[in-house]
């Protein structure tokens, strides 16, 4: 029951709901009394032949009255407690979203968007049950319960109640060890179920292969395999799941059993009526759903209980790059000067980074270049303050990087990254994503510079085009320049291309070095290649390796200096052309 | 584009739900005799709990009279009463488990067919249709259906059968008390009518509402840097709100309709059944015509009567979304996007791997010719390199060799037979292809060099491996061929996935193979394993290989420069650049491209 205590913030917030919401219940439960008194009266003045006409009118019409108020309340519950439990939902939800917004890079590393997701829509799901079934079950156990028990005792017989009762403790242990089963097995098919999942959608993705290696006849028979496994496994839970109803109705009846044996040897001893045994009957029958409600509490309150703090150990987790107190606030703009003595991730103790310094001037086009794992990325990492832990400094313009405020910070930046990726909007909402009031105008100057303009205009619907799942596939080259166009629109102090040629074919690419020439005379712009072609310009050129700078200067310097850059450049020249084709995806 | 909207098709008009749903019915066919058995089940169970009530009356009437109590009716009748209950929950236990035996089986069925259906389909359906929705489709659209067999037959079934038994039942105790519900059944309809409508059109919303906010919190997650950089965070989040409330407003929508008309509506239903009854039997007993023991079979009957309509009403959207699903998978299994079809003769083999385009063309969408008129022979054990843009068709080319594709134009030739007379294995056999983007499945190394083919064994895996020199990096994983890939083979580097795919191709030991060289970021270190890799594994072969490294097109027998879907220039490269045409262009570009710089 930990759980409402934990939720107890959210339960004062909304107070008036759940108090309203209680006492309707409450009322259902004393309401839902009175209608086996009136059919009791009625039969015991039925058979002693002492019914009238106004008493008869007066209990049918109290019945009516008492369903039409019993009608009116369980609407207001449902909206009072259900309402309130969605409410708990949507806000725990965007807490979690804003949440996320505020954190950095290595929170993105540590939970996979699985599981993410998975907390921000089963382990939400769970608490929200917690706050709306869970609270009825609870309260409405609680009072109905215990109100037919009084009804029973006090309206009927206390001695009569109580043997009725025995059966009871039964069905609620036994619903408990139901659900009990039914949780493990389910959730063994659930797993069954995410598999056939997982291998659906690897299959359809690779199904290439299958067809290049014609083994579409093994892939069927190996995925009849795996629907099997999900129906045995389905199968495994069913008696758990159809067990409740027959258990429910077993138990019932040996309480009816008792009920009339012994309720007819108290009528004999004159001690009940007959109405009051057909009182009984219907007390009883409201006493399942209490019952049943106990046992279903358990279960529910208890994943509740786990889903909530799994949802609050990620509220827990603090953004490792801050504001620091005082934060500048200005856009900054001027010289990069980038002199890291040691960085290194968490959890490794080699450093990513050594030494490395560079000083890049506003109109400086720089060039990073190195293996794969050489640090390329890190540097771009720092620059855009995914971490501000690391031994040195980095210097924008007149202060050092971790002084300024992080939102103005990130606003003198274009960032293409290495991966492309694009948001599921359209052509045009994703190249102004950066500032969503651009004109037309520049959303299409932008797609000219990044040499996209002719494959978008090619497309049925131009700039109105969607981008994903229900849209259209682009080509990775396109979302290469798409994601350039996205970042130039800016028209940003620092713009930074993380790769992100790698999927043009050459005379694009120089097209586009082309227009940057053009565009960023005065500005800055670092890019990172694998391919030389696209650096060969820059001022300056780092080589990176294992996290320092082996070699710098410009091209036609390290093209013959005869170190990695010059080993590289010739194979390249040789291996390498530029018929670069871009790769449908 | 019209099939598409076709395809999210969400409401239909009575007459298709009725043929959407025979069709589903027609999938039970197969089981036929454990679906009659389990309605047998359902209508034994119900009939005994129609039962019940009579003998509860008989046990009331007989046992309690005013005369005295009679133990012995009383117990008579009490066991019987509990006997009859006691049949009915166990019967029902049986019927639940065999209605959903047939929902899985029948879920496994339809699974399984999708899958066919899709492995049969060509590459073009491919292209058109996202991965994720053709997952769903199989996955979730099926388990719809399913939940449907398990939930709304069964409910259906033994709802009549209440209803029905009830009527009976009550019509032999009190013939007008019976007619007096009866007038209730339109009233109940008429509800669940409205309740149908509003509840759909609910449903789907809130459904609708939640799979985007899903989807935008899955984007957003994975693109969080990007917003971040971008500074878009507050906009982003809300318009996330925003999503987030228009689901809460949907979902309470939901709570007040159920809270209006389900539950709620049949217990006041309920409660003016009981009223109407109690008048009538009050009324009778002035007249000395009444018992007790019919006032409370009444009462029993009357939530008989009423409970089925409340569980009808309650799974309406499971039915509902059922339609939906299954129109869905239909809509797939009737596509007739199927792969291009062999005319096969018996016995045809690939003996030499002589290669012949007579005069091919070929359109991916019917209209735009990619592929001209292309004509060309590369004799066995020849290599012929495709250069040119992107969209000049080389792609194509290698697509309709592979017969991912229906060429619309000409013949292809194989050692003078027509590509569409090998029987599809042996082309499958004998023509390896080396993907770009190599794909990587869940499993080890070495699975994913043998694939699903149990024949190949260890050692060809490891002498393939060798070949190629990816046993190199190979031997420093752990466990070697046992190492798990992860997902989508993350931890390796493209060289090496260009390895791996190598090596798979090679293992099945092809007379021709296809290559679509990788070009995109591959460290230059691997890059001369896999130049050494080309060359060992084009030995002895013929070979068409979309070439983007100028040391496979300068080796190339034959070099065909492709425009437009034309060939422009074809010789070799000496010819070629003799020529100083688009090639000798080209060729200098990528040879010194950017030293002007």
């Amino acid at each position: 029951m930990k759980i409402f205590m934990k939720l107890s913030w959210f339960m004062k917030q909304e107070k008036a709901s759940y108090i309203w919401g209680i006492l309707s219940l409450a009322t259902i439960a004393i309401l839902n009394l009175i209608p086996p008194m009136i059919t009791a009266t009625l039969i015991d003045q039925m058979t002693n032949q002492t019914l009238r006409v106004q008493t008869l009118l007066l209990l049918v019409g109290g019945l009516l009255v008492n369903a039409v108020i019993i009608f009116a309340m369980r609407f207001v519950w449902r909206i009072c407690i259900f309402g309130a439990s969605f409410r708990l939902e949507r806000l725990l939800r965007l807490r979690l979203f804003e949440h996320f917004a505020k954190m950095s890079a290595s929170f993105f590393k540590e939970n996979r968007v699985g599981d993410l997701m998975a907390h921000a829509t089963n382990d939400l799901k769970s608490v929200q049950r917690v706050a709306g079934l869970g609270v009825l079950q609870g309260a409405d156990a609680l009072i109905s319960g215990v109100s037919t028990l009084l009804a029973m005792i006090f309206f009927v017989d206390l001695k009569l109640t109580l043997i009725t009762l025995i059966p009871m403790p039964f069905m609620i242990i036994g619903a408990q060890i139901l659900s009990k089963k039914l949780h493990t097995t389910f959730h063994k098919a659930q797993d069954a179920f995410s598999n056939l999942n997982n291998r659906t959608l690897e299959s359809i993705n690779g199904i290439k292969v299958t067809k290049t290696f014609g083994q579409e006849k093994e892939e069927v028979a190996s995925f009849e395999d795996e629907t099997q496994d999900v129906y045995k496994k389905n199968m495994a839970y069913v008696p758990w799941d159809a067990g409740f109803d027959p258990l429910i109705e077993i138990i019932v009846v040996i309480s009816y059993i008792l009920l009339f044996i012994f309720g007819a040897r108290m009528i004999e001893a004159n001690q009940v009526s007959v109405g009051q045994l057909t009182a009984m009957v219907s007390y009883m029958n409201l006493l399942i759903w209490p019952m049943l409600a106990l046992g279903f509490l358990y279960n529910n309150v208890e994943r509740g209980n786990v889903s909530y703090d799994r949802i609050q150990a990620l509220f827990d987790v603090k953004p490792e790059v801050r504001n620091v107190k005082h934060a500048i606030q200005e856009k900054p703009h001027g010289d990069l000067v980038f002199d890291v003595t040691d960085f290194r991730y968490e959890d490794s103790n080699q450093p990513v980074l050594h030494d490395v310094h560079f000083e890049v001037k506003p109109k400086e086009t720089l060039g990073i270049v190195g293996k794969t794992g050489a640090g390329k990325t890190t540097i771009i990492k720092l620059l855009l303050r995914e971490s501000d832990s690391f031994k040195g400094s980095i210097h924008f313009g007149m202060h050092e990087t971790y002084r300024y405020d992080l939102g103005l910070y990130h606003q003198a930046f274009g960032y293409v990254p290495q991966d492309q990726f694009l948001f599921s909007m359209s052509i045009a909402d994703n190249i102004r994503f950066g500032n969503i009031d651009a004109t037309m105008e520049q959303v299409k100057a932008a797609a000219k510079l990044a040499s996209v303009h002719d494959d978008i205009e090619g497309f049925a619907q131009g700039y109105e085009t969607m981008v994903g799942e229900r849209g259209v596939s682009l080509s990775g080259g396109q979302k290469q320049r798409i994601a350039i166009a996205r970042a130039l629109l800016l028209d940003p102090e620092v713009l930074i291309l993380d790769d992100s040629l790698s999927a043009v074919d050459a005379k694009t690419e120089e097209q586009i070095l082309a227009s940057l020439k053009q565009v960023r005379h005065n500005k800055t712009t670092i890019i990172v290649a694998h391919r030389f072609s696209a650096i060969k310009h820059a001022d300056q050129i780092i080589v990176m390796d294992k996290g320092e700078i082996v070699e710098r200067g410009k091209h036609e310097q390290l093209a013959i200096r005869g170190g990695w850059y010059a080993e590289i450049y010739k194979l390249q020249e040789t291996y390498q052309g530029g018929t670069s084709h871009e790769s449908k995806e | 584009m019209n099939q598409k909207n076709d395809f999210y098709k969400e409401t239909f008009t009575s007459k298709e739900q009725k043929a959407i749903l025979k069709r589903l019915l027609s999938y039970l066919k197969p089981y036929i005799k454990p679906l009659i058995f389990a309605l047998l089940t359902t209508i034994v169970a119900t009939t005994c709990f129609v039962i019940a009530p009579l003998i509860m009356r008989w046990l009331v009437d007989n046992g309690l009279t005013t005369q005295g109590v009679h133990m012995d009716i009383i117990i008579r009748g009490a066991c019987l009463y509990a006997l009859m209950c006691s049949l009915y929950a166990i019967l029902r236990f049986f019927q639940l488990i065999q209605l959903k035996r047939l929902g899985f089986k029948l879920c496994k069925d339809l699974r399984d067919a999708l899958f066919a259906k899709l492995e049969g389909m060509g590459m073009r359906y491919f292209d058109q249709t996202p991965a994720g929705s053709l997952v769903s489709r199989v996955t979730n659209d099926t388990e719809a259906i399913q939940e449907m067999v398990n939930e709304v037959l069964s409910v259906i079934v033994s709802s009549i059968v209440m209803i029905v038994g009830c009527v009976i039942a009550m019509s032999f105790l009190e013939w007008r008390l019976a007619v007096f519900c009866l007038c209730f059944v339109p009233v109940a309809v008429l509800i669940m009518f409205y309740y149908q409508k509003l509840s759909t059109r609910y449903y789907l919303t809130a459904r609708e509402k939640l799979s985007q906010l899903n989807t935008r919190l899955a984007e957003s997650i994975s693109g969080m840097y990007i917003i971040q950089v971008f500074n878009q965070e507050k906009r982003i989040a809300s318009e996330f709100a925003k999503t987030n409330d228009e689901y809460y407003q949907a979902s309470m929508k939901n709570v007040r309709l159920d809270g209006l008309l389900l539950a709620p509506t049949i217990h006041l239903l309920i409660a003016l059944a009981l009223a109407m009854m109690l008048t009538y039997m009050g009324f009778q007993s002035f007249a000395g015509l009444a018992s007790v023991g019919m006032v409370v079979a009444f009462i029993e009957y009357i939530y008989r009567f009423f409970d089925p309509m409340f569980q009808i009403m309650d799974r309406l959207s499971i039915y509902q979304q059922a339609i939906v699903a299954a129109y869905r998978i239909f809509f797939i299994l009737d596509h007739q996007e199927v792969a291009p079809q062999q005319d096969a003769i018996e016995n045809a083999k690939i003996a030499e791997g002589k290669i012949e385009f007579k005069n091919v063309s070929f359109s991916y969408d019917g209209k735009h010719e990619v592929l001209k008129d292309i004509s060309f022979v590369v004799e066995p054990g020849e290599t012929l390199a495709l250069v040119g843009h992107t969209g000049s068709g080389k792609s194509s080319i290698i697509n309709v060799m592979m017969r991912f594709y229906e060429f619309t134009k000409g013949e292809i030739l194989i050692d003078g037979i027509s590509i569409k007379e090998y029987p599809i294995e042996e082309l499958r056999k004998k023509i390896g292809l080396v993907l770009q983007d190599p794909f990587m499945f869940y499993g080890t190394v070495a699975d994913n060099i043998r694939l699903k083919n149990k024949l190949i064994t260890d050692t060809q895996i490891q002498e393939a491996c060798e070949f190629v020199q990816a046993d190199q990096f190979i031997d420093k994983l752990t466990g070697a061929y046992n190492y798990q890939v992860s997902e989508r083979g993350a931890s390796f580097s493209t060289g090496q996935k260009q390895l791996l795919a190598f090596a798979r191709t090679i293992v099945t030991n092809p007379k021709i193979l296809i290559l679509d060289e990788a070009t995109a970021n591959i460290d230059t270190e691997t890059e001369s394993l896999i130049q050494e890799g080309l060359q060992r594994i084009q030995q002895g072969r013929t070979s068409i290989a979309i070439a983007h490294r100028l040391s496979t097109i300068k080796d190339a027998n034959k070099i065909l420069v492709l425009d437009n879907g034309r060939i422009i220039e074809a010789g070799d490269h000496e010819s070629l650049i003799a020529k100083e045409g688009v090639y000798y262009a080209m060729y200098q570009l990528q040879k010194s491209g950017a030293e002007k710089y």
